[in-house]
């Protein structure tokens, strides 16, 4: 795997640092989240804002007794941290070491195996989640290609491609629930490829719109697929997410052209040439 | 008698090359070094490699620097009421790794690597080829303009964002070099990505970022023409890099010579036309606003009078039949003479007067 070549620099920035760390806040009432939920699919859903040193989430529709936590400490196929489900919720700590997180819970059951997953994304140097996203974590699962990068996130009005993957192998021509928060329901279909391609819908309410670094109103979505081997054991997946307002979402190209034009008027006296003064 | 004859490969052209590779790499080059910011050659790469263009290849120093004060350092000392060392070790980390890198080459990161300066010289090409006027800063404008780019490293770079971070300023503030900066548009628009063109209209601040940067950015292209690398002039990234050009051993070294004060060949070709390069010599001569593009070294008329050296080692040094070749093809100030990129020796016994 690729990594910066001044990553270990990071790390040891970041352990150096790490003193100030707070604990995380405490799940809240996660019956009242799931009763809440926007969907009867498995989710992971965050439980407050989330803070700089650990996280809150809590389980909807589902029932573990733990959560598996990767964030690429150690590398990504080391045995995942076990982080203990109480009252319907968990709490995950940033670390001092690893930025992408990936959270998985799963249910076995007799109508089935359900796992829900999310990934969420921590200030902290470490590793690309490449390698998180290639390594098989559930017997089917659903693996964003890729997850967005730091400072960016699934906007309205993206494709953004998710591989279905069965056993470590993609899964062709299946059936995948989206629903969001925002009151979407589709259902897509992956390529022979085993990748299902979502445009995520424009149901983001505009308010409070804002900077990019700021509180951006979002959405949650989340995507699921089923499937029954040929021992009748069922299997769904599901995983789960954030995506924001569209780009251009309370933004001006008009204006932005305006002001381009403006500058560019500004400059134009520099690049025509002048008559040359007469010579007496 | 010297051979004249226009060299195949010149100074000029090695960084043009090396230019339009570190434009590619440091716009597109995600494709080669990855997507995630943790797979990019580097968070704190001394050129304005922009973390908005989404295929960029590295990310610019100023990024971490403007996070780290805002949600490092401000927030920090905003929480506990007082300042601790501890928060500014990873803006010390982030400023380790920017030296790993400029200490090889020093200010050529300006010169040679930043996509910036790549297009603003590209567009000044183009207005040589439109036959536009050539707008040479006089030697007063080139000394009053250096303070600005000191200015914007101190305001924009690092007091509003440390500002915001302690909950003085708007949040918006906590990044707002990055909300003007040209390169932010010159490298999204490289990638056929408009979003960063339209104007937030949320609020007025967010708006006024937005205007100062458009105008800004249509001012830099279009001035380009007539004018070499007018945002270097201000360039917050050029003023850090100014702080640690004597920590390299990459440098431009002169020594003094007689002719030096009646010539002034090397200010015409200075893309920042810094007077110091004409009156002074030695530490003097490698000025502040210098970008290490070597052209003065090119056109220098006379032998080793100036040089680019690592160290001991003399990389680059004038020399008078360089020069006599150099000027058939491309004048000091990038006029444009008979282009001959294969240029044909003189038959034996031939050659210039």
């Amino acid at each position: 795997m690729k990594q910066s070549a001044c990553l270990p620099l990071a790390v040891l920035a970041a352990v150096l640092a790490a003193g100030t760390a707070q604990a995380a806040r405490p799940a809240g009432d996660c019956r009242a989240a799931e009763r809440a939920a926007f969907s009867s699919l498995p989710m992971l859903l965050p439980a407050g804002r989330g803070e700089r040193s650990g996280a809150a989430y809590c389980l909807a529709n589902l029932r573990a007794d733990a959560v598996a936590q990767r964030n690429g400490a150690g590398g990504f196929t080391a045995a995942p941290a076990a982080v203990p489900v109480r009252d319907g919720g968990f709490k995950v700590s940033a670390g001092r070491v690893g930025n992408y997180h990936w959270l998985q819970a799963a249910e076995d059951s007799q109508a089935g195996l359900f796992t829900a997953s999310t990934a969420h994304y921590f200030a902290n140097p470490g590793p690309a989640p490449t390698a998180m996203l290639e390594l098989p974590k559930a017997e089917l699962e659903i693996v964003p290609q890729p997850l967005p990068r730091e400072h960016w996130r699934y906007r309205a009005g993206e494709t953004w491609g998710f591989l279905l993957r069965l056993h470590g192998r993609p899964l062709a021509n299946a059936g995948v629930r989206l629903e969001t928060s925002g009151g979407t329901q589709r259902v897509l279909r992956s390529d022979a490829a085993g990748v299902v391609r979502v445009t995520f819908p424009e149901d983001v309410a505009e308010a409070g719109v804002g900077h990019a670094h700021g509180r951006e109103a979002q959405n949650r979505f989340v995507l699921a697929v089923g499937h029954t081997d040929a021992a009748g054991r069922y299997r769904l997946s599901a995983f789960n997410h954030v995506y924001g307002a569209a780009a251009d979402s309370g933004r001006s190209l008009g204006a932005g052209l305006g002001f381009l034009a403006l500058g560019g008027l500004l400059a134009l006296p520099l690049t025509i040439r002048r008559k040359e003064a007469a010579h007496g | 008698m010297a051979d004249t004859a226009a060299p195949r490969f010149t100074l000029g052209r090695l960084r043009l090359a090396v230019q339009l590779v570190m434009l590619f790499v440091t716009v597109y080059g995600g494709s080669l070094v990855g997507y995630y910011a943790a797979e990019k050659l580097s968070n704190a790469l001394p050129a304005l490699s922009c973390a908005y263009d989404k295929q960029d290849g590295a990310y610019c120093i100023l990024i971490p620097t403007q996070h780290q004060l805002h949600h490092r350092v401000g927030e920090a000392i905003a929480q506990s009421g007082q300042f601790a060392l501890s928060t500014l070790i990873p803006l010390g980390f982030t400023f380790l790794t920017f030296y790993v890198f400029f200490v090889f080459l020093n200010k050529a990161f300006c010169g040679w690597v930043c996509p910036l300066g790549t297009v603003q010289e590209l567009i000044h090409r183009l207005g040589r080829l439109l036959r536009r006027p050539f707008r040479g800063l006089s030697e007063t404008a080139a000394r009053r303009l250096r303070p600005l780019k000191w200015g914007v490293l101190l305001v924009l770079v690092m007091g509003l964002p440390l500002l915001a971070g302690l909950g003085v300023t708007p949040h918006v503030t906590g990044d707002a070099f990055c909300q003007v900066c040209p390169s932010r548009l010159a490298t999204t628009l490289l990638t056929a990505d408009a979003s960063q063109l339209t104007i937030r209209q949320s609020g007025a601040l967010d708006f006024a970022f937005g205007a100062l940067a458009n105008t800004l950015f249509g001012f830099v292209v279009v001035a380009a023409l007539a004018v070499r690398q007018p945002f270097c002039r201000i360039c917050p990234l050029l003023a850090l890099n100014a702080a640690f050009q004597r920590l390299s051993p990459m440098r431009l070294v002169k020594r003094e010579h007689a002719k030096c004060e009646k010539c002034g060949i090397c200010r015409q070709a200075c893309p920042m036309d810094i007077p110091e390069i004409h009156h002074a010599h030695g530490p003097k001569a490698f000025n502040e606003d210098c970008t290490l593009c070597g052209r003065c070294a090119e056109y220098c008329p006379d032998d080793g009078v100036i040089q680019l050296k690592f160290g001991p080692l003399r990389l680059f040094g004038s020399s008078r039949t360089y020069y006599k070749a150099r000027v058939k093809t491309v004048g000091p100030r990038g006029e444009a003479r008979a282009v001959k990129w294969f240029a044909r020796r003189p038959p034996q016994g031939g050659g210039d007067a």
